[in-house]
């Protein structure tokens, strides 16, 4: 059975660690940096930081966070939110970042995605999805941290994304985020079918369950959780166990 | 006793923050430098790689940092190739064709293929994968010496390395049902296909053991 990474992401909005529902109405919860690290010691395989405002102001406030971050915590990172040029990349990239995840700007102008992946290895360049189901079927691609339509169809846009380099998927589904009521599954099989890169699911995990759904009926390669670590409703080491217990191929920490 | 120093080698490839803030944490003092030392200057080589194997080499020649790991490699003392920095230290790359390496270790790089009846095979791998051991006491005195078979490191790779003597092998792991060289050695030059600064305390383990060999 194919490694699954479990990784805690992290949203943040100025210099505070938030969480929200449905990517709205955003709690500060606390310190970016002291959660990132808890998170690493408790054995997190791997982190997201994401800048929920940035695309909305134009910048990206997260290099500092990001600096101090790579001090203590020695697993990998992503970095989203406001990223628009290779430059932006760069940046990120130099301050600790092991990849950097676009959405917004993206859309915009989707050959962004070539020259991220063109500089620093498709490896590098993580697109960001955010899923909205439609009344119609199917589901919509939104942008600026969930507030924005965009018009694309997600089912095509991430396979144009894949053919420009994009090296993984992060799908956060807009309906389940903030809910703990699982994630969107369907969203999860219908792209993992479609795209042969790594598809890390996000939005709506409640608990163990959905995390073993995500990746055995979604074939999702990654599952992101916010909420239940956030608010100490499980310890990753909790995690870690029930998905062994629960036959996930996962990362063990002591042997 | 003053602190180890390592020198890291910046030919403008890759991200080398995390790298610099491993070493510290391991202990040592860390040099980047931007312009190519001497190998008389360096105590401890850290020899960094990303992308593709030719580009990466362009830029190592480019920089001197071939002509550098060759000189220093004779000095006896520690040598640490990372990804593919650890595959620039073999004769041959074939990513994108062929290509020449520094030479350190006899053997190609080539590109990781399914094993038999593998249909759903993906590259590149990424992820954490535990580091398998040849055989017992082969990692004794080496970098990797504080590490238990089976604990994990992080890799992300489409190409390994394979030696042509079998004894360079340190360390493998199994992908999808394909054997992985994860680890080469050769008296004191060490490479690994992970990444260390990435695999959390065992990363940090072998940055240790590396630190103060």
């Amino acid at each position: 059975m194919r490694p699954i990474r479990l990784i805690a992401r992290l949203d943040i909005k100025g210099p505070n660690l938030i969480k929200g529902i449905h990517l709205e109405g955003l709690r500060v919860i606390g310190d970016p940096q002291t959660y990132a690290q808890r998170y690493y010691e408790q054995g997190i395989d791997e982190i997201i930081y994401m800048d929920t405002v940035a695309s909305l102001y134009g910048r990206n406030n997260l290099t500092e966070i990001l600096e101090h971050t790579a001090h203590h915590v020695f697993v990998p990172i992503t970095v989203g939110g406001g990223v628009r040029s290779v430059e932006d990349a760069r940046k990120l990239l130099r301050s600790g970042a092991d990849k950097v995840a676009i959405n917004t700007a993206a859309i915009a102008r989707p050959e962004l995605i070539s020259e991220i992946a063109e500089e620093f290895g498709s490896q590098a360049v993580v697109l960001s999805v955010e899923a909205k189901r439609q009344n119609s079927g199917g589901w919509e691609a939104y942008t600026d941290n969930g507030r924005e339509h965009s018009g694309r169809d997600v089912i095509e846009w991430v396979q144009e994304a894949e053919k420009l380099g994009a090296g993984e998927l992060l799908l956060t589904s807009i309906d389940q985020e903030g809910t703990r009521k699982g994630f969107d599954i369907a969203l999860l099989s219908a792209i993992s079918g479609l795209v042969s890169i790594p598809v890390i699911a996000s939005g709506g995990m409640g608990s163990v369950e959905d995390l073993v759904a995500a990746v055995q009926d979604g074939h999702a390669d990654a599952v992101a959780m916010a909420d239940i670590l956030h608010y100490d409703r499980m310890t990753i080491a909790e995690i870690r166990d029930q998905a062994l217990a629960a036959n996930m191929n996962i990362r063990e920490l002591s042997i | 006793m003053s602190a180890p120093r390592v020198t890291v080698l910046d030919f403008g490839i890759g991200n080398l923050y995390s790298v610099c803030r491993a070493v510290e944490k391991s202990g040592a003092s860390v040099e980047l430098v931007d312009k190519c030392p001497r190998a008389d200057q360096v105590e401890r080589l850290l020899l960094p790689g990303v992308g593709a194997f030719a580009k990466c080499l362009d830029a190592m020649r480019r920089y001197g940092a071939v002509d550098l790991a060759r000189e220093f490699a004779l000095t006896g003392r520690p040598l640490l190739g990372i990804c593919v920095g650890m595959q620039a230290l073999f004769e041959i790359g074939e990513e994108f064709g062929e290509h020449q390496g520094i030479g350190l270790i006899a053997g190609r790089v080539k590109q990781l293929q399914p094993a038999a009846g593998n249909n759903a095979f993906k590259l590149p791998h990424i992820g954490w994968a535990p580091l398998e051991c040849p055989r017992p006491g082969r990692w004794d005195s080496s970098p990797l010496r504080s590490v238990k078979p089976g604990e994990f490191a992080y890799f992300v790779h489409s190409y390994h390395g394979l030696p042509d003597d079998p004894e360079a092998v340190l360390a493998t792991t199994t992908y999808d049902g394909t054997k992985v060289t994860a680890a080469v050695i050769k008296e004191n030059v060490t490479g690994v296909q992970f990444h260390p600064e990435r695999s959390g305390p065992v990363g940090l383990k072998i940055m240790e053991s590396f630190v103060h060999s």
